[in-house]
């Protein structure tokens, strides 16, 4: 037989450890007996099930397991000491692990938000252990059954402040949660819609481990954090909605690509092609240029030819994304690359900014649809944080257009880019502050004709 | 692999074992639940799809079945109106009959006011001559009539004389009219080839045809949909 795979999968060598750890921690149940916290009925039932557990775990029968059930919950509600919170949570995973027809029980049985309460008041005491272990208990659950009305929001309220933690382990296991929380189609929508913090949070995870050089702190190697955190954006890229806004707001496309280029892992390669699959076939129009512009295409040509791909599946997308992305350059010409490359804001020097025939070819199509070029190019301008290679390109490019077109001074002053230009003259950037002059130059040039 | 300086005792080598199962375990496991992801998405897909085609055809169906009862309301609406109006129509018509019958007893005794029903038969007679605009002509009347008639028809010339035409009006006896036509003359001319039927009965029917318009009214009031008077 083969066996299922989990609902909430999460497998981290610290983790594991501590939990073995917790499971034969003794806890003083007599003393909260004694206390008042835990009657005596319940002493008793709790010794049972440890019994039972010690004899034969995990082959509990059904009624017996939703009394086991209730109680972990109901003493889980009264206690506050935290060595007895994570023994009971560690025993209710034991059960609930893996086994889809506990969790439906889980969902079903404990009276409607008992069980949901419990787990969230867990999440928001200050123990990273006790927080994740809820978070992921709670995951397994959702995942099952999909517990309708379940406020996600406050889930990733509290998985947010674990993806900032420090301890790569800690963000590890938030991150594996997420992994399973996300297989549900609307804890995606609200994940993207309402807690863009977490999100950011998530990419930024992943551009640490391409960006910093420091090593890492904790037993997780970066190829597994990279391969789960572009998971979870797969999983956000199966929603249209998603697809197309996901590059747009956190800019993750050039990212991958980077990532792509120096993976060694092939699962790595594997999802991130397949997040682009989706984003293609899902959204095509948002992300087609984008694409293009991060040479995506070049990528996978690599990927083609340098690495011999063992995966079926991989080499499959690669093919079909390779071709589908051909399909849209082929019918492009040298002006439509330019007008992708002005629209994803990331202008580079190539051979057709440089042209003089390119631009006496093409000023005239400027001023095509109340000149939407010459206002694309002072956006570019006006954005805080553009780089210097497209703050340059975009000021030579607007030289040009007043070199060939006089009347475009007046209208270069009046949307603003005039000013501007002349402000960037002072940058700090030298190749930045020649082309500002060098434009200043063109629009100054035979002012008196006007 | 760590670099060892001697061979692996047992202990090790199951150690190491279970670690290269336990991470061939975890990459399985991954790639299983990618597997599932799509196809979890693709079922939700196809789900999609074919709710929305049945709930498509559900509704084309519900609105086929809604449009052919209102069809069938119609058709019975019309039917109970059609059947309706004949009724209606079916009483008027008996009322009518009623009318006519009424009448005609009425009619059928006009002739025993002897004075009066000589005047009349002397009208009838001269409207018949008038008609028939011949020289010679012959009148019938009923068998018990006879005289009545006889006297009538000379009184009748005389007046058709008047006005400067002449007239030979020959009453004719072997061929009585039957008792049935109520009284009245039949005056023929040309050999018997036309003739002016001038009978109670005939009269009777004349007006009840001429009457009708005056008879609905009366009887029934003017239709509500009628929109000309003039």
């Amino acid at each position: 037989m083969v066996p299922d795979v989990p609902a909430a999968m999460v497998s981290n060598q610290f983790f594991d450890e501590f939990t073995d750890k917790v499971r034969v921690k003794p806890i003083p149940w007599e003393g909260f007996s004694r206390a008042g916290l835990v009657s005596s009925d319940e002493l008793r039932q709790l010794k049972e099930f440890q019994q039972r557990q010690q004899q034969q775990p995990k082959k509990e029968g059904g009624e017996s397991l939703s009394e086991y059930v209730s109680l972990l919950v109901g003493l889980s509600e009264r206690l506050s000491s935290l060595d007895a919170l994570q023994y009971l949570l560690v025993m209710l995973d034991d059960l609930v692990d893996g086994d889809a027809q506990a969790c439906e029980q889980l969902a079903r049985d404990t009276p409607s938000g008992a069980f949901g309460r419990a787990m969230f008041r867990c999440m928001e005491r200050k123990d990273d252990y006790l927080g994740l272990k809820a978070a992921k208990i709670l995951a397994g659950v959702v995942v099952g059954q999909g517990l309708a009305g379940f406020d996600f929001a406050r889930l990733y309220a509290a998985l947010s402040r674990y993806l900032a933690s420090e301890l790569t382990s800690v963000v590890d296991v938030a991150v594996q949660v997420m992994q399973s929380v996300l297989r549900v189609g609307r804890a995606r929508t609200v994940l993207f819609d309402e807690c863009p913090g977490c999100v950011g949070r998530l990419v930024d995870v992943l551009r640490r481990t391409v960006v910093g050089g420091r090593a890492p702190r904790g037993v997780v190697a970066v190829p597994q954090t990279q391969y789960e955190v572009v998971f979870c954006l797969w999983l956000l890229t199966f929603e249209a909605a998603v697809a197309a806004q996901l590059n747009r707001t956190y800019d993750v496309i050039p990212l991958m690509v980077e990532i792509a280029r120096a993976a060694v892992k092939e699962k790595v390669i594997r999802i991130i092609v397949a997040t682009w699959c989706n984003m293609l076939r899902l959204a095509g129009d948002a992300n087609v240029a984008n694409m293009l512009v991060a040479h995506v295409p070049a990528c996978l040509q690599t990927l083609a030819t340098g690495r011999s791909l063992k995966d079926q599946d991989l080499r499959s997308d690669v093919a079909e994304l390779a071709e589908a992305l051909a399909g849209h350059s082929g019918a492009m010409s040298t002006w439509d690359e330019y007008l992708t490359e002005l629209a994803s804001g990331k202008l580079q020097w190539s051979p057709a900014h440089r042209s003089e025939a390119f631009w006496k070819m093409h000023v005239r199509r400027m001023d095509e649809d109340n000149h939407r070029v010459v206002r694309l190019l002072a956006e570019v301008l006006a954005a805080p944080a553009a780089d210097e290679t497209a703050l340059a390109v975009a000021c030579h490019d607007l030289a040009q257009y007043v070199r060939l077109n006089p009347d475009g001074k007046r209208f270069v002053a009046r949307v603003g880019a005039k000013a501007r230009v002349m402000a960037l003259m002072t940058s700090e950037f030298p190749e930045v502050r020649y082309e500002a002059l060098m434009c200043v130059q063109q629009i100054m040039l035979n002012a008196w004709r006007n | 692999m760590s670099v060892v300086s001697r061979p692996l005792n047992d202990e090790e080598v199951y150690s190491e074992m279970n670690k290269m199962v336990a991470f061939i375990r975890q990459e399985a496991l991954e790639k299983a639940r990618e597997i599932k992801v799509k196809a979890d998405e693709e079922f939700n897909i196809e789900k999609a799809k074919l709710v929305r085609q049945e709930s498509i055809n559900v509704e084309e169906q519900f609105q086929r079945k809604v449009k052919q009862a209102e069809v069938k309301q119609r058709i019975l609406t019309s039917t109970l109106i059609n059947k309706s109006r004949l009724q209606v129509l079916q009483a008027r018509q008996e009322m009518l009959e009623t009318v006519f019958s009424d009448a005609q007893q009425a009619l059928a005794k006009v002739p025993e006011d002897k004075a009066k029903y000589q005047k009349m038969l002397v009208e009838l007679c001269v409207q018949a001559f008038v008609q028939l605009n011949d020289r010679r002509v012959n009148v019938r009347g009923r068998k018990a009539d006879l005289d009545v008639v006889k006297a009538a028809v000379e009184e009748a010339v005389m007046i058709y004389k008047k006005d400067g035409k002449d007239i030979t009006a020959t009453v004719v006896e072997d061929s009585p009219l039957p008792d049935s036509v109520l009284g009245g003359v039949r005056v023929s001319a040309l050999g018997d080839r036309i003739s002016v039927d001038n009978t109670l009965i005939a009269r009777l029917e004349l007006s009840s045809d001429r009457m009708l318009p005056q008879l609905r009214n009366t009887l029934f009031g003017q239709s509500p949909n009628r929109k000309f008077y003039n």
